[in-house]
């Protein structure tokens, strides 16, 4: 329910192995292992890189995240600055 | 006299990751101010050599986010990131000296955390690659929060640096002491890429005039505004709390876009 939870969902796919592979296998049911609003599960899952930004995920938690699920540099910089 | 050599570095992980990102002139001079500092290091022969890094969530997350942290382990397991181009291993610890530092830390007012498992990630990796390429030196990390706020103000960090900088001259063993991070960068932010090379001279100035006050002015929104990266030159300014009274040379400063960093190599005449 506040960005903690979202952030927390992010450093588990970033530094947990196990985690990371059930992220991948299977988003959603993931995802309801944290406390998170319907706002946030829908960002988390659609890859919303914009509104995770904005929504405050901190930029050393969302960069990783977003290289662990194949973003180029280009492409999550044109994401979280509104360019998609 | 303990402290054997002092310097400061950008960590930055292109240096590792992507090395030949920048064009040649900038890798010639960034790459080779590295080695002579390597040199100067390996020449002052320490018995061991403290690390001031930054916290990258390598360890610690918003379940529990320390101030400062001391690495008191036999090792250090690291880099934790296996794309950055260093292997990961284990760097051997100093949990001797460690303890010895967080006594006089603790008996100064500073209750550090401490760890016996602390990991070691680009912050440490990439300088310590190019100082001490075979892991032969026993590593002592001080890892700060320059990271998520409220973070310890520059003038903790340099009253910190003045009581470790006491406890070294007083220790029997020869120190290196190594600070990495900075200058103004911003990584993975909107900004990303900016570099603010005016706040950046300033800050070396600053830096080369020994002027304590100004070094411990800078407040959270001047660092912020030129990206959260920035923050990390509280590392530099606990090394000049070390060295106070010590003069500091800048070997290397420019901005290098490729890793998105302005890059700075310094030292200090001990």
């Amino acid at each position: 329910m506040s960005i903690y939870q979202v952030q927390k969902l992010v450093q588990a796919v970033n530094r947990n192995p196990e985690a990371r592979q059930r992220f991948f296998d299977e988003r959603e049911s993931f995802a309801t292992e944290f406390d998170l609003t319907a706002e946030e599960r829908t960002a988390v899952i659609e890859l919303n890189l914009f509104t995770l930004y904005e929504m405050g995920v901190h930029p050393l938690l969302l960069r990783p995240f977003t290289i662990i699920n194949g973003f180029s540099e280009p492409d999550y910089l044109k994401a979280i600055r509104g360019g998609d | 006299m303990s402290i054997v050599f002092a310097c400061a570095t950008s960590h930055t992980p292109g240096i590792r990751a992507w090395p030949d990102a920048p064009p040649a002139d900038i890798k010639e001079r960034f790459f080779g101010g590295l080695k002579r500092l390597g040199d100067q290091l390996n020449a002052a022969r320490p018995d061991a050599i403290l690390i001031i890094s930054s916290e990258h969530f390598a360890n610690y997350f918003l379940d529990g986010m320390p101030a400062f942290t001391i690495g008191q382990g036999e090792t250090h397991f690291g880099p934790v990131e296996p794309w950055l181009k260093v292997p990961q291993g284990h760097t051997p610890g100093e949990p001797e000296l460690a303890s010895r530092l967080l006594s006089a830390a603790f008996g100064a007012g500073f209750e550090l955390n401490y760890s016996h498992e602390l990991k070691l990630d680009h912050g440490t990796m990439v300088p310590l690659s190019f100082l001490d390429p075979e892991r032969a030196l026993p590593v002592v990390p001080l890892i700060v929060n320059a990271m998520t706020f409220p973070m310890p103000q520059p003038a903790r960090c340099y009253s910190l640096g003045q009581i470790l900088g006491a406890a070294l001259e007083a220790d029997a063993s020869r120190v290196a002491v190594v600070a990495t991070g900075g200058l103004s960068h911003a990584p993975g932010e909107r900004m990303h890429g900016d570099i603010d090379t005016e706040f950046d001279a300033d800050f070396l100035r600053r830096l080369t005039a020994g002027d304590g006050d100004a070094l411990i002015s800078y407040t959270d929104d001047e660092m912020t505004s030129r990206g959260l990266g920035t923050h990390e030159i509280r590392t530099w300014i606990t090394l000049a709390g070390i060295c106070s009274g010590r003069s500091a040379d800048v070997l290397y400063y420019e901005p290098v876009p490729a890793w998105a960093t302005g890059c700075s190599l310094l030292s200090y005449s001990v």
